[in-house]
């Protein structure tokens, strides 16, 4: 509370003189920057409470910029205040949306993984900043009265330069520490305070949280077909959840498929793919399909392991594929060739698990170079099934 | 990550003994542990750990006894024993949750009582209707967290978040199984 009012006065009291920043956050926020607050804020705003509200609601720090920053554009008595409140409100116009108070009540990676998903840069940035600005905040509630003079440096710091260039500079800062004096948080961004509405933290913040809640409903009726010509939450829920009960159902329905139709067939499934991808391989994936399953026999007795009957039918498979077709056999052979590479086959299952994709390539490579094949195909399948914003989420 | 598909399938078919039910069962298992395993990879900057909904179905499957040997083959024994404790953990939260949440509705019903009096007598008819659209946005909310797996938990913008996640990954997972199933049936016949 009181830090935030400390906050609060020498962001003003910077304004006002733009020099002596560092005297103000060395003295802290216990001697003169006290008593300067005091009397900046009741000069200012009249409501010393409005300070408390606001630290109380969400991320102090944070949140009570864009409430100073209505405060000034609403009673300028000081005209060197005015002067700072015009700059201030001037600013306010390059900046996107405020997210302080999202930032307490939404503090998790879902935040940081939807703006990769969908959304613009600016916001992004602004979700990324706002992820660092918690721990700045519950940084700065831990260590205490030492804490607070640095912080508030950085907040001036953060402040003036979030003044000055808004939702830019958001992204380049990254991870600040909160002992450095001249970090950029610049996690808060500044909400326009429009008019005929309520410039108070509460409906700052729901407007906020409404704001991201649209656009996350405009993503999933991008999603969802059959979506846009339904308006409304409601109606829009009742359509997504229909959508996912259907697909969910086919899963099920493909599942159940999958299971009757392909009884044990481990050999064509790497090469299903790959036939689907490069769709030219049509008829020698059929002569590829009829000699592996001539070749390999099927000897998947009920008992035993099946990966060890498997893989020397991989070696025969090998042998007995190369010459046929050099981009599919290629395929086939990096995923034999890797299973026979390593030792043991239940080990081979789970390391495979364990890797990366990368990783996988690499044994391919090691093994023999079909990195071309394997990469292509696999290159080729995102390239299928990629739209717009599920790009971002492979 | 089509690939991660196709070794799990391979693995989930192992055990050819199993009636069709059980086949069925494991091939989902084994897409949905895949699915999760993709969005876990897919993610490796943004988000330190992968999406709750992954989490969930990957303990949900982990939960039931007869999947362990598929699991435990799929996933590795590390990753399984990470699993089952997820499992317990969602357990206990779960009905954790469910006992803050009654206490939450009990308390709320008592202050929504004052509250709505009030605003009834001053808004009239608009409040009314903004009340009803706001049940059913809350009732469908309820649905939906029954449908996306950890659901439970979140609320609002979460959730939306959530169910977009799992919206795409169902969708690329039938895409793919619709492709495995063509494929499959072209070879056959």
């Amino acid at each position: 509370m009181e830090g935030s009012r400390a906050g609060a006065g020498d962001y003003i009291a910077s304004l006002l003189n733009s020099s002596p920043r560092l005297d103000f956050g060395v003295l802290g926020a216990d001697g003169g920057g006290g008593r300067e607050e005091e009397d900046c804020l009741d000069k200012f705003c009249g409501d010393p409470g409005f300070a408390a509200r606001a630290a109380r609601l969400s991320s102090f720090s944070g949140q009570r910029f864009p409430g100073a920053a209505g405060l000034f554009g609403l009673p300028p008595p000081v005209p060197a205040a005015s002067g700072g409140g015009g700059e201030f409100a001037g600013s306010r116009e390059a900046s996107s949306v405020s997210d302080p108070a999202t930032v307490m009540k939404d503090a998790n990676d879902k935040k940081r993984k939807a703006p990769a998903a969908a959304k613009g840069k600016g916001k992004e940035s602004s979700f990324q900043a706002g992820e660092q600005k918690d721990p700045d905040a519950k940084r700065c509630k831990t260590e205490g009265g030492e804490g607070s003079p640095v912080k508030l440096k950085s907040e001036q710091a953060g402040s003036d330069s979030s003044v000055e260039d808004g939702g830019q500079n958001q992204k380049p800062p990254g991870k600040g520490k909160n002992a450095k004096p001249v970090e950029p948080p610049k996690d808060y961004v500044h909400v326009r305070a429009r008019r005929g509405q309520a410039t108070d933290s509460h409906s700052l913040a729901e407007r906020v949280r409404r704001e991201r809640i649209s656009q996350r409903m405009k993503v999933l009726q991008d999603l969802v077909p059959g979506c846009n010509k339904v308006i409304g939450k409601a109606l829009m829920l009742d359509e997504i959840i229909n959508y996912v009960q259907s697909l969910q159902r086919q899963v099920e329905f493909l599942s159940m498929k999958l299971a009757t139709v392909n009884p044990l067939d481990f050999s064509n499934l790497p090469t299903l793919l790959q036939k689907d991808m490069f769709q030219a391989c049509g008829p020698s994936a059929s002569s590829v399909f009829s000699l592996e399953s001539s070749s390999s026999g099927f000897p998947f007795s009920d008992q035993g392991d099946v990966f060890q009957s498997f893989v020397p039918n991989g070696l025969e498979n090998q042998c007995g594929l190369n010459p046929l077709d050099l981009a599919l056999c290629q395929a086939t052979n990096g995923q034999y060739g890797f299973q026979d590479g390593t030792a043991g086959t239940n080990l081979q299952q789970r390391s495979y698990w364990e890797e990366d994709l990368q990783s996988v390539f690499h044994i391919d490579n090691n093994g023999q170079s079909q990195e071309n094949g394997v990469s292509v195909s696999s290159q080729s399948f995102h390239g299928q099934l990629q739209e717009g914003h599920m790009k971002m989420e492979f | 990550m089509a690939q991660l598909l196709l070794s799990l399938r391979e693995a989930g078919q192992a055990s050819k003994s199993m009636g069709l039910r059980e086949r069925r069962d494991a091939v989902r298992l084994s897409s949905d542990v895949a699915m999760a395993l993709a969005s876990a990879r897919a993610r490796p900057s943004a988000a330190p750990r992968s999406t709750a909904w992954a989490r969930a179905l990957v303990a949900r499957h982990a939960a039931e006894q007869r999947n362990e040997a598929l699991l435990r083959r799929i996933i590795g024994g590390a990753g399984y024993e990470m699993a089952a404790a997820a499992a317990r953990v969602r357990k206990e939260a779960r009905s954790r949750r469910i006992v803050r949440r009654s206490r939450r509705v009990c308390s709320g019903a008592a202050g929504r009582k004052r509250r709505s009096l009030p605003l009834a007598g001053g808004g009239g008819s608009r409040c009314s209707a903004m009340a009803a659209t706001r049940r059913m946005v809350r009732a469908r909310l309820q649905v939906l967290r029954s449908l996306v797996p950890g659901g439970e938990a979140m609320r609002g913008l979460s959730l939306l978040t959530e169910t977009l996640d799992y919206v795409v990954c169902l969708k690329t997972q039938v895409e793919l199984m619709q492709c495995l199933c063509k494929g499959s049936r072209s070879q056959l016949g």
